[in-house]
Parts: structure tokens; sequence; C-alpha cells
């Protein structure tokens, strides 16, 4: 990670949008004169890229430049809620102030990257001086339709959702929702449009994987200085918040066309804020030293008096997902905990969102499950206990369940809410469940096997899990035979957890094998209670259980 | 129909690990890899070859599950 090491990042706001900030050292001091804004894409799309735009960020930063990631109005750590009416306007005026910020900094001349739906709304801007647009639709009604068509393609997979579920006014796709106010703004949105009003400046564009750029759109741009990129690495930008990766050629295009010509100035420092108030709520970004850089999180705490015996809850990373959650659910969840007077954090771990750690795509599961990842978590509860009276709880879904237990295992949890656990200790008992539940549970359903064999999944890796998980069962039914049953990890460290006083609330998808597992290890009788949710994946998608999630973690015991 | 054009964008846009042209036009895509996101591509990708516009009732995963249903999809389309 050179490039992590000789860059500066800073965090604030402005307005109601959380900014990071790339510089190539702390500020003032000398910089590229051309300055750069990225757009990211809007809601499961800017899930999946925020860590490769982070690790582009940090290398065009490392060359010089200062470069701002905004996360948007109604995502991420910023303010309002997707169901916001005016969010596109507010979009469009967190842009407008990122751009006159850096100005009124000294920087003289402003690009913006925008990417998928960040661009539509970057070519829109008139104050950018140059634009880049990665892989943006030719429209937003264009835009929207691949959203309901990624939706229907991935529903198979929530099942029958309950007669009670609450119907979705807006666009749902991935676990998130355009309302009908972005959705109406979208509809309006036409690029080559957009590109036809601009003169001057410079423009890159850099296509969807595979496809040529639109000769309208080229057309359309014909009063700037225009450059056309090979299209590639949308879609490795886009599948999965843990394996997604930044294409070298794109971050190399980049580069170039940002450097051109580019002199030095003399920036001065942000002028930001350090807390985002909202209703009844601030907020404000958290960032302590750890064993290999800084761990990032947002500190959010009740605006006005605590509730006596609140304690701190700390919310833990899902997978790649960064810190405001899986579907935003912790932002949601953290913000509805500060209105009952409960502070908390969200916290990234090492590798994860904008903490330090690789900027290499994740080869396996290890990183998520591994004895430095808990100390990272050890870190953020210790920092929570500090400031809770001791009192901590701590929630997670899926690997942030597991990091959920394993510090209720080291250090004082007063309750632990996990969602869908699949691994409560990291084997190869873990490994088999973590390989095996990649291609659902079925193992025995021949189209499955046949995707395995095509290459979708690591099908040498998941025969050694099966094949680790033949010995266990093996030696387990040695055991049993014998009359002397091996002791579960998982049940022993249940025992252990709940004799510290940790009250164990679990919470899982109808389907999901974090049920098996749980059922396979701790006998009846003995096993904390299960909420089960129908109808929703192993991230709690669609968007009508949102609610319930939130419920579950505002419930609980009440403060002692 | 030139089913070969189908597999040539399905080669290029849905990112199957195995070998595309040994593909029976029955075969299963998603079983072979293909993805919701893949699926989208290789659906803008069908659409910008064959100057198509899948309506909302063919967005589903059936209409794009094998090489034949993508193809029939299209055909009807055109007709």
């Amino acid at each position: 990670m050179s490039a992590s090491a000789r860059v500066h990042r800073q965090r604030y706001y402005l307005g109601e949008a959380l900014v990071v900030e790339h510089s190539p050292a702390p500020l003032p001091g000398p910089v590229r004169d051309r300055a750069l804004l990225v757009l990211p894409p809007l809601g499961y799309e800017d899930t999946c890229a925020y860590r490769p735009l982070r690790t582009l960020a940090d290398r065009l930063a490392a060359g010089g430049h200062v470069v701002l990631r905004l996360d948007w109005p109604g995502l991420g750590d910023s303010g309002r809620d997707a169901d916001d009416p005016a969010l596109w306007d507010a979009m469009r005026q967190a842009a407008r102030d990122a751009i006159a910020s850096l100005r009124a900094r000294g920087l003289p001349r402003v690009a913006v990257l925008g990417v998928r739906a960040g661009g539509l709304l970057a070519a829109g801007l008139d104050e950018a001086d140059d634009l880049a647009l990665w892989g943006v639709p030719a429209s937003g009604k264009a835009y929207l339709r691949e959203l309901k068509a990624f939706h229907r393609m991935a529903a198979k997979a929530f099942g029958q959702a309950p007669a009670d579920a609450v119907a979705i006014d807006g666009v749902e796709a991935g676990g998130f929702l355009h309302g009908p106010g972005l959705v109406a703004a979208l509809q309006q949105q036409e690029l080559v449009a957009l590109a036809a009003a601009r003169s001057g400046g410079r423009v890159l564009l850099v296509p969807r994987d595979g496809m040529d750029a639109d000769e309208a759109l080229v057309a359309a741009f014909g009063g700037v200085e225009l450059r056309v990129a090979e299209g590639t690495g949308l879609v490795d930008l886009l599948e999965d918040p843990y394996f997604s990766k930044l294409s070298g050629p794109v971050a190399a295009a980049v580069e170039a066309w940002l450097g051109e010509d580019a002199g030095t100035v003399s920036a001065q420092a942000p002028a930001g804020a350090s807390q985002l108030v909202l209703d009844g709520v601030v907020e404000e970004p958290w960032v302590v030293p750890g064993a290999r850089g800084e761990l990032v999180g947002i500190w959010c705490r009740p605006d006005g008096p605590v509730a006596p015996g609140a304690g701190v809850t700390v919310f833990y990373n899902a997978g790649g997902v960064r810190r405001s959650g899986p579907n935003r659910l912790w932002t949601r969840a953290a913000r509805a905990l500060a209105r009952a007077g409960r502070p908390s954090l969200r916290v990234d771990v090492r590798d994860v969102g904008d903490a330090d750690g690789t900027a290499d795509p994740h080869p396996d599961l290890e990183a998520m499950y591994s004895p430095a990842a808990i100390d990272d978590a050890l870190v953020a509860h210790a920092w929570a206990a500090e400031r809770g009276d001791g009192a901590v709880d701590v929630v997670g879904l899926c690997s942030g369940a597991f990091m959920s237990v394993q510090v209720a295992d080291r250090a004082t949890v007063r309750r632990a809410t996990m969602f869908n656990c699949l691994a409560w200790v990291w084997d190869d008992d873990a490994r088999a469940t973590g390989m095996s539940s990649q291609v659902g549970r079925s193992l025995l359903d021949a189209r499955r096997w046949k995707r395995l064999l095509t290459g979708r999944i690591d099908a040498r890796a998941l025969a050694r899990s099966l094949v680790m998980r033949a010995r266990l069962d093996a030696r387990a039914a040695v055991d049993r035979a014998r009359g002397r049953p091996a002791p579960s990890p998982v049940h022993a460290l249940v025992r252990r957890v709940q004799a510290r006083g940790t009250t164990l609330t679990l919470v899982s998808s109808q389907a999901d094998p974090s049920i098996d597992v749980l059922a396979r290890h701790v006998p009846d009788g003995e096993r904390p209670p299960l909420t089960v949710i129908p109808g929703v994946d192993h991230t709690i998608r669609p968007l009508w259980a949102h609610e319930r999630v939130v419920h579950l973690v505002l419930a609980g015991p009440p403060p002692s | 129909m030139p089913i070969d054009d189908i597999r040539d964008i399905v080669a290029r846009h849905a990112r199957l690990a195995g070998d595309v042209a040994a593909l029976q036009p029955e075969s299963d895509l998603y079983a072979a890899g293909l993805t919701s996101l893949t699926t989208v591509h290789v659906m803008l990708a069908l659409e910008d070859h064959f100057d198509v516009e899948f309506p909302e009732e063919l967005l589903r995963r059936q209409t794009f599950e094998s090489l034949q249903a993508i193809a029939d999809a299209i055909e009807s389309l055109r007709t």
C-alpha cells in the first residue's frame, strides 16, 4: 500500500455531505493546480464502488492532486433519507459546494469524475472545468430501467414476502431506494442534451465494458476537447462490495488526463465543518490509529442528554460493506438510537471502507475473519467502553456478527445483536460453511454444481471445504458412537460469552445457512433466542424488512 | 435469428469462466455463472446489437436463462 503511505486524508462536512479529502500532504502546501471531485454511483453500486474509488483517490493524491470524495445526501454518512423529495437538488448542491470549496482554497481548476448516475449529475454541472464520465447511462430513464432489471433478476433470492410487508414507493434495487422525488429528477436527465450544453473544457469518456462510446454523445461533445478511453472495469467495480476492484487501465487513463498540463499552486487547508447536526443527532468522523494505519468511523450521539445507562453501541462491517452498513442500515439504526438518547460508533476495520489496509482486491474470505480484524474491532470497543461507562452493545451482520461475538469473548459486552452469523469461530468448519453458502444450501443441486465447474466459484477451494466438512462430520460421528462427543467450539463460545454476562440476540433470514450453523453446533435448549425474518436474503433485502432491523437494534434489554 | 451472434455477445459481456462456445442453446446460463449484474450488461449489449428494447414484462430471469430463450425473446420483439 505505498500510495496510502504517501497521502494525507481528512474528513469533514460540506453542508450535509460527508467529504473525504485526499491530498499529497497536509495542507496548506503545494499541490497540482487541477483538483478532482469524485461523484460516485448511487445505491448498491455506491456500496460496491466505495473502496476502489478510495484507491483511485489515493493514487491521484500521491501524484500531487487534491481529490474530494463525497457521500451523496441520502447515502452513506451524509444527511437526509433516501425518500427525501428534494434529494436530487440536495445532491447538486453538495457537488456545487464541493467545487466552490476547492476554488476558495486556491485551486483554480476543478475536474469532476462522475461514475454511473453520478455522471448524469456531473454532466449538468456548469461549475466543472473538466469532466470524466465512467459507465454513465444514456439517460436517467435508461438508468432506472437497468435498476429495475437488476432488481428483478435478483428477486429470486428474496423468497416470499410476508403479507404485512409494506409496499415501496419508488424504485428499489440492491436493497436501496430511489425515492419518487429522485426518480422524477432522474427521468429528466438526458446525457446527450447535457453534453450539447457544455462548451469548452476537457472531457474523458470511459464507456461500459466492451462497448464503444455512443456516437451521438461524441457528436454532442463537439465543443470540447474529448478523449475516449477503453471501456473496461465497470463490472469489476460494481459486482460485489468485498471483491470489487479498480480497473488499472481506467485508473491510468484518469491519472494521465487529470495530470495533463497541470501546474503547481499553493492550496489552503480545508475549512469544512467537523460535525453534522441533524434532527436530534450529532455525528462526527472518528479516526484512531490501528495496527495498520487509520481506523475510521462515525461517532453518532444525541443532540441532547444521553439516556441513563445507554452505554455505546458499536456497529461492525458486514463483509466488505463500509460502516454505513448493509443497505445503509447502520446509519439509519445509529440515528434512531441517537434520537432515543443512545450514542453509537459505526466503524470500518482494516481493509474495509475508509480504513487503511490493502488496496488490492480480496482473494478469499480470510481477511474478514482474521485475528487482525478482531484486534481492530477491539480497539473500537475499548474506545466505546470509555465513553459508555463500560456498557457496550455490539451489532453486526455476517462477518460483523462474527466480529461481535469474538469481541464479546474478549471484552465486556452487554448485548450482541447478530444478524445471519455464518461463522462463530473461524475454523475449517466455518470455511466449509462460508464456501458452501456462496452456492446456496443445496449442494446436491446439479445446476449449482455446474456453476461451480464453470468457474464462477472456486471449485477447488469448495472441494477442499467439502472434504474438511466430511472429515469433521465423520470424526463427530465416531465420537458420538464412542459416547464421548467432542464439544463444539461454537457451543463452548456461546457458553463462555453468556457466562461473561452478554445477552446474545440472534436474527436470521428465513433461508439463511446461519440457522443450520446454530442448530448443528448448539444443542436445543441451550440456543440463544433466534428471530427469523421471512422473505429476505442474506443482507436483509428487500426494503420492506429494514424497519424491522432498526426495531431489533433499538429493542433489547432496557438500560440497567 | 443467428444464435451465434447471441453467443458472441454472451461471451463478451456475461463473464462466464467456462467455454461459451461449448454451451448448448438450451444450456442454463445462470448455472454457467451469469449474475444479476452481468445479465443487465448482456441485455444492454443485445439491445444495442439487435436494435430492440426489452419491455418491462421481459425483464426477468427466464428471458436470459439460455441462448435459445434470448433468441426467442428477441424474435418476439422483431415480429
